[in-house]
């Protein structure tokens, strides 16, 4: 009984932390480590010649510094166990953080000089990791760990690209004691991290000179019991304030009359972006443009749609918390087309929605429908907040 | 992790100390070439200045063409001086230290940290191969703890090129991990280099690739320039122990009993410079001595007449390990190698010999004959002369005293050796000793000016002086330089012999062409000369350098034989390798030579083919043992419970897929954790995994047997999963349209 109080309780999976299968332990033998054999062989060939004993004192220094740092490290990295925590969204020009725990299940040795690694590799018949083409490698280092101790670290990787990043391998190597050979363990394990647009800074006040006039109030709906006007009566519904009860009307009728007040629907905005594949860094300038539009819109109280014909991308505006997510989510993943804008199609009442269209090209803009508010990159600057630096975006909008 | 203040103090010290070791180490064998510490004096200040500004408060960096300058001066440097001297450890190891310099002033990441350390173990490595002594040993010991930290602190901080955040970094907080790394290594270490040292069998392949990096230290000369400090040295430096035996084998020597040891025979006398040489006879003889012949009997004087009292076994130990002459008594009779095979060089008129380079202190034994009988072959003639009137008149006025004929001509040739005593005893008795150093006048010889105005000299003006006085009057004299053993030490029962008793002497033909020993510096002053010092200093510098002794006996002089006494023969395989070279080296006839040669080929070639099969295994092995695990099956843990359990062998599928999908289940954890685990990720593959799972437990563990329905259901979920393994993307975690967006 005493034996099993003193055992620590199971730890309850973390759902978000997937634990890393060991597939491959392996010495590599680097330069230091080449320049090293050969100096050892070099001072083994000299004490033998010469007879020098000192010489014979440090080529046994030498051999004996080879055989320790391939024990003491291997076995140092013969109990490390990873995880990996579900990674986060992050957007291009900001860090992408992958969290690793390592535990070192060894029970006497810790280990030192640790570094974690995502390697671009798969296991056989698994697909390549996406994650080159979107983010620099994700590195993070742990100095030490002790015997049966568990640490967790941060690999920041700056996002470079958008869409959807997936990681497969990472490794762990050490040079530690003398930095002679390097021993790394790779561990396997499936995550995934969606790279959105990069954020843009919008000034105040963009999304309503972008609207049309008229339409900065939505369609009004009906609300019991609050609101600003009396819109209609209704049957009572369980959990409807007392407060609310029409009572002349209750009366009149013989049953429960509650009297519903209106408020202003939400206004609705369509944002479609007109990118297409060979327009570039400009198209991917336009879709950060976008996602900060319709961030700036959700903010403002907007139902935000999105019309991106060259991505066959159309996401109606939509009442949901959600929504922005799924925007962003949906910019982040959309794969560009080479075929051209077609002319509007909206699903749009123009007397009830605004639309606002982002142009890659400045051409397109100029070409493009009146009575649609049409956004190009030559003008960026003047949409941004003074002061906000454009990240990722073309050098010649940037700089302007 | 240890402060960034250790870490840096840690690498400064390191290269400090590692250049000071070099620099004393070229200091230790140039000591008597008047060599300053010019490179330590330079290079330290500036690497003390250098560290100061780029890691002080400074933080000085340089623009990138004035490295790029400094990397090709240095260069140029060391072309220039390899071309000059030629490539040899002085010159690199000088290279290595200007680069330590211009590291250590021009450092930006901490990669350069690890290239500093390295600079210093190559450092360390050319001090060794530059000198062997205590001094050396001691810097260098206290060298491999630094250097040791130091690597494994670099080793724990991440590369800066990277340039994590800190969030990027971590470390376990707690216990002194890295110190107790560092005790055990460096505990490791030492233990294993000390069983590397003394179980490493020696005396195979010396020499077998030339002579290179040895020590080069020498005090003896060859020779006397009057007017100069010559051998006159007040140095306690051991230069040799002297262990002396009887015929009988009864020990000798004591305290107040004085022995010299000839070094060098000086017969030519150069008037211009007032220089003492060595008569250019091509009298040398040279012999390989070997196990096989180890003494070498240069007189054979071992006759009926010789009583054993009259022989002396004198067993030398040389502290200097390079080329040079072998000290003696007068007259040696043969000389044996005791440690070191070796050509020995001897000159067969004046009996004196050189030695062979050796690895560490030179073992030697000459027996000398102290009587008088022996007669030397060659045809005595008296033709002695030298050519100063001022000697000759002085030594006719010595002789006339002692109404000894002054010339040769007419003088009974027993009467040389009076003469001899005679001049020794006028300048003893006439002439002050000093070893305050002064140059004659220019344009005079130094003798006539000792003999006439100065009247005050040491050693060497004693010795040239009677020896001009001798000849002068018919008496062939030389000079002889060497040791002068004084100092006894009763424990040991041997004499010290130090660099401060180098002396110079005199030898002079008697009757029947016999050499005799005359010694004409005044015997008081000599002794109180040679007499040990007793003040604090010189105590404390006897106690180092008999320290040193035990250091060149015991570390540096450490020998088969020694390593024999240790730990016996070694194995059976070494000791046939050593039969083997030994067979090739003293091959009496050429068809013994090539047999030889032939095993000891075929010996490298079957060595050379196990160790490339052996190599081979070790890099075939691992592939073959994993492709083995990868393709037979593994029944182990539940998969083996499985296959004895009829109806279950589905579970072993189970694993089979999930390992395909790179959701392998590690032994020892439970199949429904395992789903819990990879739920996160694959919910739905999980479920799957998770209705197994429930199934084997309930067959296995429940003693409730599945039914068909039951079995084909996870037979069938099984095939699902192995089906869907060629999809082993894994799914994003959050999938972008999932809340029901409308997806054109």
């Amino acid at each position: 009984m005493a034996r099993s109080a003193r055992r620590p309780p199971i730890a309850e999976p973390d759902p978000a932390r997937v634990p890393l299968r060991v597939v491959r332990r392996r010495y590599h033998l680097h330069v230091p480590g080449v320049v090293y054999v050969l100096t050892t062989f070099l001072m083994s060939i000299g004490a033998i010649n010469s007879q020098n004993n000192l010489l014979f004192w440090a080529f046994g220094l030498a051999v004996t510094a080879l055989i320790v740092s391939g024990i003491l490290s291997g076995s140092a990295l013969m109990g490390l166990e990873l995880s990996r925590d579900a990674i986060a969204e992050a957007a291009v020009g900001e860090p992408l953080i992958v969290r690793y725990h390592l535990r070192n299940r060894n029970r006497f040795i810790p280990a030192f000089g640790l570094t974690i690694l995502e390697i671009d590799r798969a296991p056989r018949r698994a697909r390549k990791p996406t994650w080159p083409a979107h983010t620099a490698p994700p590195r993070a280092f742990i100095a030490e760990l002790g015997a049966g101790r568990t640490i967790s670290v941060e690999a920041l990787a700056p996002a470079t690209r958008r869409g959807a990043a997936t990681f497969s391998q990472v490794i762990v190597s050490t040079t530690f004691p003398f930095g002679l050979t390097r021993k790394s363990i790779t561990f396997a394990g499936p995550a995934s991290a969606i790279i959105r647009p990069a954020r843009l800074n919008l000034r105040e006040g963009l999304i309503s000179t972008l609207v049309r006039k008229g339409q900065e109030v939505g369609a009004t709906r009906a609300v019991s019991p609050l609101g600003d006007e009396f819109f209609t009566l209704r049957e009572y519904r369980p959990g409807d304030n007392t407060r609310a009860v029409a009572w002349r009307a209750t009366a009149r009728a013989g049953e429960w009359r509650i009297r519903a007040h209106s408020v202003p629907g939400p206004r609705r905005l369509w944002i479609g972006i007109d990118a297409l594949a060979p327009d570039g860094d400009r198209a991917e300038a336009a879709i950060s443009l976008a996602a900060a539009l319709a961030v700036a819109a959700h903010r403002d109280g907007y139902l935000i749609g999105i019309w991106f014909p060259s991505a066959d991308l159309l996401i109606p505006p939509r009442q949901s918390s959600s929504t922005v997510r799924t925007i962003l989510n949906a910019l982040a993943l959309a794969q560009l087309g080479d075929r051209p804008s077609q002319p509007p199609a909206l699903p749009a009442s123009p007397d009830r929605e605004s639309i606002v269209i982002v142009h890659a090209d400045d051409a397109r803009a100029a070409a493009g429908a009146p009575g649609i508010a049409h956004l190009t990159l030559a003008a960026l600057a003047t949409y941004l907040a003074p002061g906000a630096v454009p990240a990722a975006l073309p050098a010649k909008e940037a700089a302007a | 992790m240890t402060s960034d203040r250790t870490y840096k103090g840690s690498i400064i010290a390191t290269v400090l100390l590692s250049v000071l070791a070099y620099a004393y180490a070229e200091y230790s064998v140039a000591a008597y070439s008047d060599s300053p510490l010019g490179l330590a004096g330079l290079a330290i200040p500036a690497i003390a200045l250098g560290w100061w500004l780029t890691e002080g408060r400074v933080r000085l960096t340089w623009p990138g063409w004035l490295t790029y300058i400094a990397v090709a001066a240095i260069i140029t440097r060391g072309v220039t001086r390899a071309i000059d001297q030629g490539v040899d450890i002085a010159v690199f190891c000088e290279f290595l230290t200007l680069i330590l310099v211009y590291k250590v002033w021009d450092h930006r990441h901490s990669r350069d940290h690890g290239q500093i350390l390295t600079l210093c173990a190559f450092l360390a490595i050319g001090s060794i191969l530059t000198g062997t002594s205590l001094l050396l040993g001691l810097m260098l010991a206290a060298l491999v703890p630094l250097l040791l930290a130091s690597v494994m602190m670099y080793q724990v901080r991440p590369d800066d090129r990277f340039a994590l955040a800190p969030r990027s970094i971590a470390t376990d907080p707690g216990r002194p991990r890295l110190r107790r790394a560092f005790t055990v290594s460096l505990v490791l270490l030492w233990i294993g280099s000390v069983l590397v040292f003394i179980y490493f069998p020696r005396e195979i392949g010396f020499g077998a690739f030339g002579r290179w990096g040895q020590g080069l230290t020498t005090g003896f000369a060859d020779r006397v320039e009057l007017g100069r400090a010559g051998l006159i040295s007040e140095s306690l430096e051991t230069v040799l122990e002297l262990e002396l035996r009887d015929g009988l084998d009864r020990a000798l020597g004591g305290e107040g009993q004085v022995y010299y040891l000839r070094g060098a025979v000086l017969e030519d006398y150069r008037r211009d410079t007032g220089t003492w040489v060595r008569s250019d006879r091509r009298d040398i003889s040279e012999i390989d001595l070997n196990p096989v012949r180890p003494t070498w009997v240069l007189s054979d004087i071992s006759n009926s007449r010789s009583a054993p009292e009259q022989k002396i076994t004198q067993t030398i130990t040389l502290f200097d390990p390079s080329a040079g002459p072998l000290f003696s008594i007068w007259r040696p009779m043969d000389v044996t190698f005791l440690t070191q095979t070796g050509r020995l060089v001897a000159h067969i008129t004046t009996l004196t010999m050189q030695r062979p380079q050796s690895s560490g202190p030179f073992r030697y034994t000459v027996t000398s004959f102290r009587g008088n009988e022996f007669r030397s072959r060659i045809r005595f003639s008296r033709d002695a002369s030298f050519d100063s009137e001022v000697v000759r008149e002085i030594a006719a006025r010595v002789l006339s005293e002692r109404q000894i004929a002054t010339d040769a001509d007419t003088r009974p040739v027993e009467d040389d050796a009076r003469a001899a005593s005679a001049i020794e005893d006028y300048l003893r008795t006439s002439f002050s000793y000093t070893l305050d150093i002064q140059a004659p006048p220019r344009g005079m010889d130094p003798i006539d000016w000792f003999l006439s105005t100065e009247r005050r000299g040491h050693c060497e003006y004693f010795a040239s002086a009677m020896t001009a006085m001798c000849r002068s009057v018919g008496v062939d004299a030389r000079v002889i330089t060497g040791y002068i053993a004084t100092e006894w030490d009763p424990d040991a029962r041997k004499y010290i012999v130090r660099q401060s008793n180098a002396h110079a002497w005199v030898e002079a033909r008697g009757a029947g062409g016999v050499w005799r020993t005359y010694d004409p510096t005044p015997p008081a002053e000599l002794r109180r000369a040679h007499q040990p010092p007793q003040d604090l200093a010189s105590c404390l510098k006897r106690l180092f350098y008999s320290a040193e002794n035990r250091w060149a006996t015991g570390v540096v002089g450490y020998d088969e034989a020694a390593r024999r006494n240790l730990v016996g023969a070694g194995a059976p395989i070494i000791t046939w390798i050593e039969s083997k070279m030994r067979a090739v080296s003293e091959a009496r006839t050429p068809r013994a030579a090539r047999e030889a040669r032939a095993e000891l080929r075929r010996l490298l070639l079957m060595g050379s083919g196990t160790l490339m099969a052996l190599v081979a295994v070790l890099l075939v092995a691992p592939r073959a043992l994993r492709w083995l695990l990868r393709h037979i099956p593994r029944a182990s843990g539940g998969a083996a419970r499985a296959q004895t359990i009829p109806g279950l062998g589905f579970y072993p599928d189970l694993l089979r897929a999930l390992d395909r999908r790179g959701l392998s289940k590690p032994p020892g954890r439970p199949p429904l954790l395992h789903s819990q685990l990879i739920s996160a990720a694959h919910p739905a593959l999980a479920a799957s995994v998770s209705r197994i799972a429930a199934l084997y437990y309930r067959a296995a563990f429940g003693a409730r047997p599945l039914s068909d329905q039951e079995r084909a259901e996870a037979e069938n979920l099984v095939r699902r999963i192995a089906r869907s393994g060629d999809d082993a993307q894994p799914i994003p975690p959050a999938p972008p349209f999932s809340d029901g967006a409308a997806h054109a």
